[in-house]
């Protein structure tokens, strides 16, 4: 029987701020992917939305998800229960420059079959926080993506003209025999 | 190190890294993608603001001893 494995693609620290982070010509030789990040913005707010799609499909209708979410003491919709079909991409948020120094947000997407020729699923977990009781956010998302091509890049962008900064890291990795 | 603000792609078969300004079709997708959101973001909140309206029409309904409409009716957890 073969061991499973798991194998570092690729991995990313930004070196200086980016509006977008690429991972192109992904193998096909593996089952599935896992991506890891630890990002932040350079946004004047706590946190900032980013988003990512496959290919070259940035095209919201194609994509689909589920999510729990809770954020922020006070809110009307904590612990928010999102079972609509958002015309939107994958997206979450990282921490921005009012966050405390040095905080970075937590995110991880495994994405299981990913040179399928059926549409593909993903599920990602994910955190952006403050250090304090009252700007924070977490949640686990379940997403489709209808698109029938392999999956061989990921773009990962943020809202408007801003960066994630310097420091951000990104990890691919490839899983063989899941 | 200052912000560039130039795209990083990572060709994951050759590991090369190549550091590019943004096409003018990448920057119209980023802010189709923001709007996009803001609007869902909008939407889910005046949805959730209304349930909770409805929920207190209900409470105060109930308290009081009067019917309640069919809308207010199915924020009550039986």
């Amino acid at each position: 029987m073969t061991n499973p494995t798991m194998t570092l693609i690729s991995a990313q620290t930004l070196v200086s701020g980016s509006p977008t982070v690429t991972f192109s010509s992904i193998p096909s030789t593996y089952s599935d992917l896992r991506i890891l990040i630890s990002g932040r913005s350079n946004a004047s707010q706590d946190r900032t939305q980013i988003y990512w799609y496959f290919n070259t499909d940035s095209s919201g209708s194609n994509y689909s998800y589920r999510r729990f979410i809770g954020y922020d003491n006070g809110s009307t919709t904590q612990d928010y229960l999102n079972n609509s079909t958002p015309s939107a991409v994958g997206s979450t948020g990282v921490p921005g420059a009012t966050a405390g120094t040095a905080i970075f947000s937590n995110i991880e997407i495994y994405i299981p079959n990913y040179t399928s020729t059926t549409a593909k699923s993903y599920s990602m977990d994910w955190i952006s926080e403050n250090n304090n009781f009252t700007s924070w956010v977490l949640g686990m998302n379940a997403g489709l993506w209808s698109g029938t091509s392999a999956i061989n890049q990921i773009v990962f962008t943020i809202d408007g003209t801003k960066n994630f900064v310097a420091g951000s890291n990104f990890y691919l990795y490839g899983i063989k025999n899941s | 190190m200052a912000d560039t603000s130039q795209a990083v792609d990572i060709n994951c078969t050759t590991n090369e890294v190549t550091y590019r300004d943004l096409t003018a079709e990448e920057i119209a997708t980023q802010q189709a993608l923001a709007a996009q959101y803001e609007a869902d973001r909008q939407a889910r909140e005046a949805e959730a603001a209304k349930v909770a309206e409805l929920k207190a029409s209900a409470k105060a309904k109930l308290v009081a001893g009067q019917p309640l409409t069919e809308e207010e009716a199915a924020t009550v957890v039986l």
